[in-house]
């Protein structure tokens, strides 16, 4: 539904159509920098920002008055939208040549539902069952434009990619519960400490040494270009899936002995005191959230720790599990429990897109970057605020009154 | 000299049931009525410990205790202990479901069963009452029930039930948190329902009574039983909290065995051991104590967790039996990290009158419980109290034990040093003027020392108790 | 403190008479309130200090600096704590601090090169717990589902959470287990494919002895006939030559009699010569077995009752009480263990008061939880022990040791004071 108004929004919008200049004044535009033009003037022409400033706009030409705030569009730095089960590959492990790009579809819902939310850039990311799950994307969530197209190596050392079991009749294997508890029929039940799985590793250091010694067979070969070998040539960053801080230690001992940079995604407890250090010395960014209304306090205390310390945050979407118009709510949770407004905002949008590696054309309001941006009736972190149009590379590609048609 | 005569024979003191008196039925296996109990050192419970003490047991009773040259010794009794041992008066286990056949009760509401009839006499468990020292055991149903069993007190020694009885009849258990099947609303629900039936039963009693029907049906109850007093005339409904107008028009021995011990409850004339297996269930407790008028002989059996109702506990001023473990161990919720609290200490310092207990499988006896409660904190004579005299005030036979004093029966336990060091050993139990155990017999302690299969038993060591007698019984047939 | 941004942790304990300590988390704040003079330098003034050395000082004290014990006798100066007496830190083989299933690598039945470096979880509570509990170093081992489980580590319980901060010695034991555990959950090919290695895993007692024993076979044959065998199975044979050679000690779980007599029979088989025995619960049955092969032991806390309960086997195995005793007059090398509980009569200096229970004597109660350790994992030079030179490892006591009615008020590791015993302001 939501696909197709917004295919009439485009069409009908007075403004945006491709190869036309023209500007919008708002009452308030935010920069990369966090700073704030009052009674800014945003000039896009073909799709790209070609001038910033204060004041007076040109009388030449069509122009949007906007009274409220624009604010780059927002990126998410992780979300399966439009992959959902083509982003879960059960059949292997090791599966670092998969690539992402391959896996969306770019007129999914999905995406619709994430512009109304004001992203406008997502990270798609294979679904952390694998210790290696294959190379994520930068993907626009209005026509399926992509940003790029090998973003990061998706790794995991969450206990998710350990030994999993695959879906299989139950007359095989019998069934084991979340619990680890056989609901296998005949004999005895047998209850198992933690979980059983029936793939290797099935263990932390199974996955520590297998990965380990494909990195080491990949990095000996100069002139690779697989994603292995470029992620341990430092080309290619990788996205680390890690959760609990034994798992965060772990991955970034491993991102440190193999000289890897990136991101870690997780790290609940990040603002551990004896974590914190591994991680700031690791140089790793790290993707946080979503956030849930009753998360612990103590998770939402890591962005705040994290931005004291210097640690680059960028926020996961993780939809379709997530609804979009929760990535703002995680956000703001994160500014009520003592993280910087401002810094928030940056995470939301130009760190973000450093995380993601994009940095060079989006996240921010700047002259060349793509035409991207968000009108909100107010500030975006204020949870009343309303998003009342986006528009993706210069066009209009979700409007609130045209939606409420 | 062979005791002769023997007043409160079983029987008897099965009559005298609700009464609540000071009857003790006596153990009926004594052989002598003198014993001379000599130690290095008394620790009286009672006053400071005598160095070089003697105590004189005539009839099952303290007839003397004091130092060895003040102590007028009877020529012809015989002599237990001697300088090398610390006597101490016999532990009081202030609740356990341990030595019974089954513990619980299928039938949610089963106040009108005894406890008695579910004992087994030669159940490890008081075996091993014995080989700790514990001489004075509280026998009550298990906790997965609504209304339990009516308990008994028991000594744990002889081979029948008869035999072992201190107190027949004694109290009634009730739970609040929820038996198998219910939740903590049906729980409550079935509580409140047991003495709303109990009301509308009465009142219904006293309508047929005033309409003169009924008599047919209470003359079939009175066939072949000889009714006096109360039980003949009827009396006024007594208690505090609720009343049925008319009750004494009925002759007590009209009222229904199934609802009998419900009003003894409501009148105050019987202790409630009420479990509680978490903190919410306290004040559900003591709500429905009060509600039916018997907080005043309300005796909580509190979780390790129930620490953090320990005001509302000692608002109500009743006291508990700390059943879970001294320690409780839980992660904070916010900080992930692991707390513990030392439930007595939070006890005492609400002002609640606590008593210990080992009714947890992994806990061991009384003597470790109180030896580890000072080890974190509480002060000794606190620790031995709650293993003595307040249980013994819980079970009100604060005259009988709970110390060694002239005139309370003459339980006393030998230790080879300090009762509450690691390395002491019960080296004789004395119940009511008897030796009932000897360190030296005790083929089975010499089991859990070296794990030598006693003489006769058949199946492994490390077997249940139980499954080693159910062998012997196969054995034999 | 020399470092307020310590994560070290002041570990509290409620058991003081106060209620505001009542619900204080056993981890409370960082150590910045603490009136340590900026040298890290402590004085325990003991009634007795018990150094598992030899030695019993009346009215001693023990001299910590720079995070060593720098002098054991009379006198010293400087923050002085007085305590009723002092033992070294505990050494516990057993504190099962794990990250369960996921210690364990379950594609083979025997992991030799696994590390349980690589699997550890020093962020667990239950490393504070084992601290406060008086535990300062720990053999961590991964879990029972293996044969061979992998490489152990020996580490300190507290300091900063990394492996660097923390290991004593990496890879310091083998860890193995015979009986049913490394085979509960295998199963019989039934229906449909083998999809999974569980199948091909033993499911009984004997087929565990069986891998156990064909993996050293093999390493022996490799090397004696010069086999060539790929990479993977090298680095295997080469740990178990290592054990045989008796570089590496293995610690072997057995906890019933046939177990006990199976992993003796193996250690005579092959020649091992440092094999250690863990959660021996029937080793007092093999009396003759024990002093022949010359097994160190640990054993599991002691139950009420004596009786161990196996879920595995659906059985119930019985340790007496008498055990630690006995096999010390056998003349076997005997430690204790906590298993790292939160009931706090399985805590492991509550051990060390039942096997006096049991007959053994103090001072060798004593070194069951401090130096008879530390020697099975070759770390007594470091820690087990009140010697000048070795670690600040110390606990504090208010009262005679191991007796349930003292309690542990102070534990120092590596100097640091991370439980203090003085009352709370």
């Amino acid at each position: 539904m939501f696909a197709f108004l917004s295919w009439v929004a485009l069409a009908a919008s007075p403004v945006g159509l491709d190869g036309d200049a023209f500007q919008i004044k708002a009452k308030e535009v935010v920069l990369a920098d966090g700073s704030r033009i009052a009674d800014g003037v945003v000039v896009v022409t073909d799709g790209k920002i070609t001038r910033v400033g204060a004041g007076d706009a040109d009388p030449n030409l069509p122009t949007l008055e906007h009274d409220g705030v624009l604010t780059a569009g927002l990126i998410a730095c992780q979300t399966r939208s439009g992959g959902a089960s083509e982003t879960v590959d059960v059949t292997r492990p090791f599966l670092s040549d998969a690539r992402l790009v391959y896996a969306f579809d770019p007129s999914h819902s999905d995406f619709d539902k994430a512009l109304a939310a004001g992203i406008t850039s997502v990270v798609l990311t294979p679904a952390d069952i694998n210790v290696a799950g294959g190379v994520t994307a930068v993907v626009k969530t209005a026509g399926g434009a992509i940003v790029a197209r090998e973003a990061h190596l998706a790794l995991s050392f969450s206990a998710q990619a350990l030994g999993y079991s695959a879906p299989r009749p139950r007359f095989i294997f019998g069934s084991v519960d979340a619990n680890g508890t056989s609901m296998d029929e005949g004999g005895p039940e047998v209850t198992y400490v933690g979980r059983r799985g029936t793939r290797a590793p099935t263990s932390y250091g199974g996955a520590v040494r297998a990965l380990g010694a494909r990195f080491e067979e990949a990095g000996a070969d100069a002139n690779s270009e697989r994603p292995l070998a470029r992620a341990a040539h430092g080309d290619l960053p990788v996205f680390f899936e890690a959760w609990s801080r034994n798992e965060v230690a772990r991955a970034v001992g491993f991102a440190q002995k193999h000289a890897l940079q990136g991101a870690l995604r997780g790290a609940t407890l990040a603002s551990d005191p004896g974590l914190l250090p591994q991680i700031v010395a690791s140089g790793l960014a790290v993707v946080v959230g979503p956030f849930r209304t009753g998360h612990a306090r103590r998770s939402l205390d890591a962005v705040r720790a994290l931005q004291d310390a210097g640690v680059k945050v960028g926020f996961a979407l993780d939809a379709p599990e997530n609804d979009p118009q929760a990535f703002r709510l995680s956000a703001a949770m994160a500014v009520g429990s003592g993280a910087d407004r401002t810094a928030v905002l940056q995470s939301l949008t130009n760190v973000a897109a450093e995380i993601a590696g994009v940095d060079a054309r989006v996240g921010s309001i700047e002259r060349g970057k793509d035409a991207d941006f968000v009108l909100w009736s107010g500030d975006p972190l204020n949870l009343t605020s309303r998003v009342e149009a986006v528009y993706v590379d210069g066009a209009l590609a979700w409007s609130a009154d045209r939606s409420a048609d | 000299m062979k005791r002769t005569l023997n007043l409160t024979v079983p029987l008897l003191a099965a009559f005298t049931l609700a009464s609540a008196g000071a009857t003790i039925a006596s153990a009926g296996s004594a052989t002598d009525d003198k014993l001379v109990v000599e130690a290095g050192k008394i620790i009286t419970q009672a006053g400071d410990p005598i160095e070089d003490g003697v105590i004189v047991i005539e009839n099952g009773r303290i007839v003397a205790i004091g130092k060895a040259d003040d102590v007028e010794k009877p020529w012809d009794a015989p002599v237990v202990g001697g300088p090398d041992f610390v006597a101490f008066p016999g532990f009081v286990e202030a609740h356990t479901s341990n030595g019974l056949d089954r513990a619980n009760e299928n039938l949610d509401v089963a106040p009108f069963l005894d406890i008695k009839d579910s004992i087994d006499p030669v159940a490890f468990y008081f075996e091993d009452c014995l080989r700790y020292g514990v001489t004075t055991v509280n026998v009550q149903h298990g906790a997965n029930c609504v209304i339990g069993a009516q308990g008994m007190i028991v000594r744990p020694t002889g081979m029948t039930v008869d035999a072992m009885t201190v107190r027949p009849s004694f109290g009634l258990k009730m739970s609040t948190g929820p038996k198998q099947g219910k939740s903590r609303a049906t729980q409550m629900q079935a509580l409140r329902d047991a003495f709303n039936e109990l009301r509308m039963y009465l009142a219904e009693l006293v309508e047929e009574e005033r309409d003169e029907r009924g008599h047919a049906e209470r003359e079939a109850l009175f066939q072949g039983r000889e009714l006096e007093g109360e039980e003949a005339e009827g009396r006024e409904m007594g208690g505090t909290a609720w009343k049925v107008d008319g009750l004494e028009l009925i002759p007590r021995g009209a009222i229904d065995e199934k609802q009998a011990p419900l009003l003894d409850i409501v009148e105050g004339k019987r202790t409630c051991f009420v479990q509680c297996a978490g903190a919410v269930d306290v004040p559900h407790a003591l709500e429905l104590a009060r509600q039916n008028g018997f907080l005043a002989r309300t005796v909580l059996v509190i979780s390790t967790d129930c620490w953090r109702a320990a005001d509302r506990i000692a608002e109500a001023g009743v006291p508990v039996i700390l059943e879970g473990g001294l320690v409780d161990v839980r992660r904070n919720p916010v900080t992930g990290e692991e707390e513990e609290t030392f439930v007595p200490e939070v006890l005492a310092a609400a002002g609640v009158r606590f008593a210990l207990s080992s009714e947890n499988p992994a806990q061991r006896s009384l003597w470790y419980q109180a030896a580890m409660a000072v080890g974190h904190g509480l002060a000794r004579d606190a620790a031995l109290d709650a293993v003595t005299r307040v249980p013994a005030e819980i079970l009100g036979l604060a005259h009988e034990v709970g110390s060694l004093e002239v005139g309370k029966l003459g339980n006393v336990v030998l230790f080879s040093g300090d009762p509450l060091s690691v390395t002491s050993w019960v080296e004789h139990v004395v119940v009511e003027g008897d030796e009932v155990y000897s360190r030296a017999d005790d083929v089975r302690n010499k089991q859990l020392l070296d794990g030598t299969q006693p003489q006769g038993t058949t199946g492994g060591v490390a077997e249940q108790p139980g499954d080693a007698s159910k062998s012997d019984e196969e054995e034999g047939k | 403190m020399k470092n307020p941004d310590s994560p070290m942790m002041n570990l509290t304990k409620t058991r003081r008479p106060s209620l505001a300590l009542l619900a204080l988390a056993v981890a409370a704040a960082p150590t910045t309130a603490m009136a340590n003079d900026d040298d890290g330098r402590w004085v325990i003034s003991a009634d007795a200090v018990y150094t598992a050395a030899g030695d019993v000082l009346e009215g001693g004290t023990v001299v910590v600096a720079d995070g060593k014990i720098v002098a054991v006798g009379p006198g010293g100066s400087g923050n002085v704590l007085e305590v009723a007496a002092v033992t070294p830190g505990f050494v516990d083989l057993a504190v099962r601090i794990d990250t369960d299933a996921y210690s364990v690598e379950q594609s083979t039945e025997a992991s030799f090169t696994s590390s349980i470096d690589d699997s550890l979880d020093l962020f667990s509570y239950r490393w504070k717990r084992a601290l406060a509990s008086g535990v300062t170093t720990a053999l961590a081992t991964p879990s029972d589902m293996n044969v061979i489980g992998g490489l152990c580590t020996v580490l300190k319980t507290g300091g900063a959470p990394t492996l660097e901060a923390r290991t004593l010695v990496s890879g310091a034991a083998l860890r193995a287990c015979l009986g049913p555990q490394p085979s509960a959950g295998n199963q019989a090919p039934r229906l449909g494919p083998a999809a999974t290695f569980y199948y091909r895993r033993p499911t009984t007692r004997m087929g565990v002895e069986w891998v156990f024993r064909k993996s050293f076979y093999d390493a022996i044959n490799a090397k004696r006939f010069g086999l060539d065998v790929a990479s993977e199975d090298a680095a295997q044979n080469a740990v178990a030559l290592r054990v045989i050679d008796g570089e590496l000690p293995i610690i072997v779980k057995t906890q019933a009699t046939q177990d006990v007599r199976t992993a003796i029979y193996l250690k005579e088989e092959f020649g091992i010569p440092r094999m250690i025995l863990d959660d021996a619960v029937e080793a007092w049955k093999e009396p003759e077995l024990l002093r022949r092969s010359g097994v160190a032991v640990v054993l599991p806390p002691a139950p009420k009752d004596g009786r161990v309960r196996d879920d595995y086997a659906n059985d119930n195995y019985f340790l007496a009480l008498e055990s630690a005793a006995t096999l010390k007059e056998l003349g076997v090398l005997v430690a204790l263990s906590g298993h790292g509980s939160s009931d706090p009569e399985s805590r492991i200096a509550n051990q060390a008061g039942f096997a006096m229970r049991g007959g053994m004597s103090f001072e060798d109660a004593l070194a069951a939880v401090t130096i008879n350790p530390a020697k099975m994992m070759g770390v007594d030079d470091r820690v087990g022990s009140i010697e000048v030179g070795k670690d600040a490892d110390l606990v504090l006591w208010n009262g005679t040791p191991f007796e349930p009615t003292s309690a542990i008020i102070g534990v120092l590791l590596n100097g640091e004071l991370v439980v203090d015993p003085r009352p709370a302001e």
